[in-house]
């Protein structure tokens, strides 16, 4: 199991920190820490999650986080 | 000009193309459906008999036109009502708008009456979901919803719009159809590859699922097929993308796939797997899929990319852009040793197939009711042995004419989409179902009636629930819990209570009479054939096994 780190952006909305979750609980991936902050930008948050994972969970998590209307970017 | 929210809402599904809308009213929907009122010489609403029936509906209509389908439900049980459809759409990739009304912004979060937080319900179930709170914002978020589910991969989207958005004023200013996302397109390079893999290929298979249709890809799949001679299997959601006729077309494979599909697959160097996405019921045991081939997945939703199966070629783009340029890269090729084979199994299969048992067998009811219809007749199912005979044995010669829940496997889809898929075309529609499937929706016959639709009602009655039977009797020490049903229904009878038609019958001429009746009859019609109740679905690979498992008779 590798520490997944993902750094993504997101919309600043009520609501899009149940999308990110839920999206990780349907899937059977555990968040092990989570932090949100607003940016410059007042539309934009960022987010930094770490998880732990193989490959396959990885590549999924970056996949299924990509679908997400919310989600603007991730690296 | 100010107006209303409703009055915006309502401009705007017009606007955006939908002529007919499915749904049910009620305490937070008023104003809309006032809005509707006013505007019915522009845009209709079908009241069904529940809010489950309507969203079904919306999603027949979509499949059967690839238009977006839209249904309006009331706030609490109406929102939640919707669930079973949205889900059964989202699992299909069916593009869909659901609105639904709301407690005011004032009164949310306080446990009102009739409030609940549909959107946080429908995350998991919908491809995004909005609360709009704002009447300036109603307009565009409507638009984005049908934007979003129209592109790249379908899917339904929610919009809950709170009462006192729908009674505030704001500025409307019309605006085109919107267009879909820029559909993403497959790299060259891995276009190259594939051709390159097609070439080297001696056994080529193309497996192809519901993005074929989707995309609109039809005539491209059955170009390819004959350029580089392959045969063509199909997941249940790509029954309609080449008709059944066609020459390379095998068949449905998996669970209850056919055999030549399914072992011929198996057999293969090269499988082209084209818009499906390899659920367990397609796949078995996926440790033994397709063992001695390599493997080509294009799809539009990269996350389907190696999630259920590990392919040698992932690539990621518009199906119907993909096929159109490896068409054009690959010589036209034939492969007599492979077909040879193919035809080898399929006289194998022909030897082996299983009989069925009663007077009238379920084939034999499929058959003589297909033998009625024009090739362009929309047909539904519900879900179980039902679903898998007609999935089996209904020749399918047009897309978008098979609707049936694959993904979730909803009992009590049929009664909706048939309606949604009747009005929509407006072509004579026939309902494949079951007596326990029909027991969970039957009360959307009343819809089929006061809608005057041309709808068949063909129910195969066994009188149990026969696919959690068949598996009771295979794996369960035939302890038949529950799926015995003893129930007492007089279908013809309750046809008539509804204000249909209904005939009863239990051979095949009985059949043939009732539909020489059915397909002159202006409103709908249940037909009650009476089938063994110990028939079963064959061929069937066990869950979690392989071809080599597969039972046969």
């Amino acid at each position: 199991m590798d520490k997944i780190q993902l750094h993504l952006s997101v919309v600043n909305r009520f609501g899009v920190l149940v999308r990110i979750s839920e999206l990780f609980a349907r899937r059977g991936f555990n968040i092990s820490s989570l932090e949100v902050h607003e940016t410059a930008d007042p539309m934009v948050s960022e987010m930094t999650i770490v998880a732990y994972g193989d490959d396959y969970a990885h590549t999924q998590m970056l996949r299924q986080l990509g679908k997400l209307h919310d989600v603007i970017s991730i690296d | 000009m100010k107006i209303t929210g409703s009055d915006i809402l309502v401009e705007t599904l017009i606007e955006q193309g939908a002529d007919v809308v499915f749904g049910y009213p009620g305490g937070q929907v008023l104003n809309i459906y006032d809005s509707l009122y006013l505007k019915s010489d522009r845009i209709k609403h079908v009241i069904t008999a529940h809010e489950q029936g309507a969203a079904h509906a919306a999603d027949g209509y979509a499949r059967a036109t690839g238009k977006v389908g839209v249904v309006i439900a009331t706030s609490g049980p109406g929102a939640t009502n919707l669930v079973t459809g949205l889900a059964t759409a989202m699992l299909d990739s069916v593009p869909m708008v659901a609105i639904t009304g709301n407690v005011p912004c004032s009164l949310l979060g306080r446990d009102s009456f009739q409030e609940v937080d549909i959107v946080g319900i429908t995350i998991p179930v919908t491809k995004h979901n909005f609360m709009v709170t704002k009447t300036e914002e109603l307009a565009d978020t409507v638009r984005e919803a049908f934007k979003i589910a129209k592109s790249g991969r379908p899917g339904p989207v929610l919009v809950d719009i709170p009462k006192n958005v729908q009674i505030s004023t704001a500025e409307y200013e019309p605006v085109p159809v919107v267009a879909p996302f820029d559909m993403p397109k497959a790299e060259e390079e891995l276009i190259e590859k594939a051709a390159e893999l097609i070439a080297e290929s001696k056994k080529p298979y193309i497996y192809c699922g519901g993005g074929i249709i989707s995309a609109g890809a039809e005539a491209e799949l059955c170009e390819l097929s004959e350029k580089i001679d392959a045969p063509v299997g199909c997941s249940i959601m790509g029954i309609t993308a080449i008709p059944d006729s066609h020459p390379k077309k095998l068949g449905m494979t998996g669970m209850h796939g056919c055999f030549t599909a399914s072992k011929a697959k198996n057999d293969a160097d090269l499988v082209i797997t084209l818009g499906a996405r390899f659920s367990d019921r397609a796949t078995g045991n996926v440790a033994k899929f397709c063992k001695s081939a390599k493997i080509i997945h294009i799809d539009v939703d990269a996350a389907e990319l190696d999630k259920n199966v590990k392919v040698d070629l992932g690539i990621r783009g518009d199906v119907k852009d993909a096929l159109a340029r490896i068409i054009a890269k690959v010589a036209e090729k034939k492969n007599p040793a492979w077909w040879e084979e193919i035809n080898t199994i399929k006289a194998f299969e022909k030897e082996n197939a299983a009989a069925q048992i009663g007077t009238l067998t379920p084939y034999q009811v499929i058959e003589t009711v297909n033998s009625y219809l024009p090739d362009d007749t929309p047909v539904a199912t519900d879900v179980g042995q039902h679903q898998m005979w007609t999935a089996q044995k209904y020749c399918f010669e047009k897309p978008r004419t098979f609707m049936t829940s694959g993904g979730l496997g909803t009992m009590g889809y049929g009664m909706g989409a048939a309606i949604g898929a009747c009005i929509a075309t407006g072509k004579r529609t026939v309902l494949f179902t079951g007596d326990g499937s029909f027991g969970m929706n039957l009360n959307e016959m009343a819809t089929a009636v006061s809608q005057k639709l041309p709808l068949i009602v063909v129910v195969l009655n066994n009188g149990v629930l026969g696919m959690v039977r068949q598996w009771q009797a295979a794996f369960y020490n035939h302890h038949f819990s529950e799926t015995t049903l003893e129930r007492k229904t007089d279908f013809p009878a309750l046809a008539r209570a509804f204000g249909a038609s209904g005939f009863s019958v239990s051979t095949v001429d009985e059949l043939n009479m009732a539909m020489k009746m059915a397909v002159k009859n202006a409103g709908p019609v249940i037909i009650d054939c009476a089938i063994d109740m110990d028939e079963r679905v064959l061929p069937m690979i066990p869950p979690g096994g392989a071809i080599e498992n597969m039972i046969l008779s």
